[in-house]
């Protein structure tokens, strides 16, 4: 109170001597302009805005080079935003095999039905990461590409011996870089878009 | 003038011109001045990339143990226990300063560490049980950790020691401690609890304890949120894994040696 009580309006002595305290919004460079886009306030020397990158005067040259850099990098949201799809569809299509598994439930055998029960929580494992994906795209797909890769190393280290050497060993081999090629993408594809949209929403 | 004598001066890489360190557009060209969100890759991340790392030595290790048949007997294992501790602690010490605020007991409550010791002893007697049904009903074999400790003198402490201390302690550094630091310097904090819960659960190398641990994981991640240290979880930790070992020793009949021991 104290210190607004020191700055009656229009107190230019007052101003005067307590300038230093108040905050510096003018510089040497001329006024400050706000940027139409986004109401950040530029300096007038500047030909965009140092916060979105439109231009302050928004001549013809200029505006062509801003939409050009906005369209590359909302082609790349995109690419990044399909590279969720495909994974979170992996995910999907994984979850489907895996409540395939449901069916050894119906065999005669203790051991299969212990293999039914294993895919089916598999199966809602893998559901709820898709579903996660959809919210929250990036946890979701790191932790299911870190849990396939586990999976992977654990399937490879087991069956070095037919990995190799059987037809069944090679389509596992194939069908596990393929999907974690496809989650890897995912993971990559989040990240940056977690990235991009921090900054699109500055 | 004064404000931007502080500020760090860089130039922009398209048109040269100097900027300073807060803008993210080039005011000359308007190029984008930090990473091109075309270079921004996952790898670049310096916390993500030490997470990958450690967790894929620890994997590694773990794969090694399980599927080797170096580490038949504790002779071996122990070596293997130390490597662990060893890898924990060099990651530990490269983050020592995000490290060193969780390893206080900070919020201390009794009640709460009597809460979190009866849930542990509740929740590892129930797990243990089903655990054993299911080992007798679907593969007809009993598993016992015991036979792998009963050539060694101490037995029981041995098992104390290898199932119960060491993983409570060197476990809840490498998950709650380390990985949950370096997770949640990229993620959400309830993100993270979720992360770090499945790293914890998949490094386990079992899909069907994924069904207990991954509650277990949740639930210490929770604790290490919520009052900021990982001796709660230490402590449910080893409380759960001296349970297992205290049922285990019951079903031998070593229970009376270890406790007039």
């Amino acid at each position: 109170m104290e210190l607004l009580q020191a700055f009656p309006a229009f107190n230019m002595r007052a101003f005067a001597k307590n300038r230093n305290l108040l905050p510096v919004v003018f510089t040497a460079y001329g006024n400050p302009v706000t940027c139409s886009h986004c109401s950040f306030v530029n300096k007038a020397v500047n030909n965009f805005c140092t916060n979105c990158s439109y231009p302050i005067c928004p001549t013809k040259d200029r505006l062509v080079l801003y939409n050009f850099r906005m369209k590359a990098r909302k082609e790349l949201l995109v690419r990044c935003e399909n590279s969720i799809i495909y994974a979170r569809n992996v995910l999907y299509i994984l979850s489907t095999v895996c409540f395939l598994g449901l069916a050894f439930l119906f065999r005669d055998s203790k051991q299969a039905e212990f293999k039914g029960v294993l895919m089916s929580v598999l199966a809602v494992l893998f559901l709820l990461l898709a579903r996660g994906s959809i919210k929250n795209p990036f946890p979701s797909l790191l932790i299911s590409f870190l849990m396939l890769l586990t999976v992977a190393a654990i399937n490879t280290w087991s069956n070095f011996d037919t990995l190799f050497t059987t037809a069944t060993g090679v389509y596992m081999l194939i069908a596990q870089c393929i999907i974690l090629f496809y989650l890897l993408n995912g993971v990559k594809g989040a990240f940056r878009l977690d990235v991009m949209v921090e900054e699109f929403k500055i | 003038m004064v404000e931007e004598a502080y500020q760090v001066q860089s130039s922009c890489d398209e048109c040269e011109v100097n900027v300073l360190d807060h803008q993210r557009f080039c005011p000359n060209c308007g190029a984008h001045l930090s990473a091109e969100p075309v270079t921004i890759n996952i790898f670049n991340h310096s916390s993500l990339r030490q997470l990958f790392f450690f967790y894929f030595s620890y994997l590694f290790v773990c794969l090694l143990v399980k599927y080797t048949t170096w580490f038949d007997s504790y002779d071996e294992m122990f070596w293997i226990e130390i490597v662990l501790a060893v890898i924990t602690l060099r990651f530990a010490w490269l983050n020592r300063t995000e490290l060193r605020p969780v390893l206080k007991f900070n919020n201390f409550r009794w009640y709460l560490l009597i809460g979190v010791i009866g849930l542990a002893v509740g929740a590892s007697s129930v797990i243990s049980y089903s655990v054993q049904e299911v080992n007798v009903t679907f593969f007809n074999s009993e598993v016992s950790y015991y036979k792998a400790y009963r050539l060694y003198y101490f037995p029981a402490l041995l098992m104390i020691y290898s199932i119960a201390l060491m993983p409570a302690i060197f476990e809840e550094i490498t998950f709650r401690g380390v990985m949950y630091n370096l997770t949640a310097s990229f993620l959400d904090e309830r993100l993270a609890v979720i992360v770090t819960a499945f790293l914890f659960a998949i490094m386990h190398l079992s899909l069907i304890s994924l069904i207990w641990l991954l509650p277990f994981g949740i639930f210490i991640g929770h604790l290490r949120r919520k009052y900021n240290t990982i001796w709660y979880g230490v402590v449910f930790h080893f409380m759960f894994n001296f349970t297992a070992v205290f049922i285990d020793l019951y079903r031998q009949g070593e229970v009376p040696s270890f406790i007039s021991f």
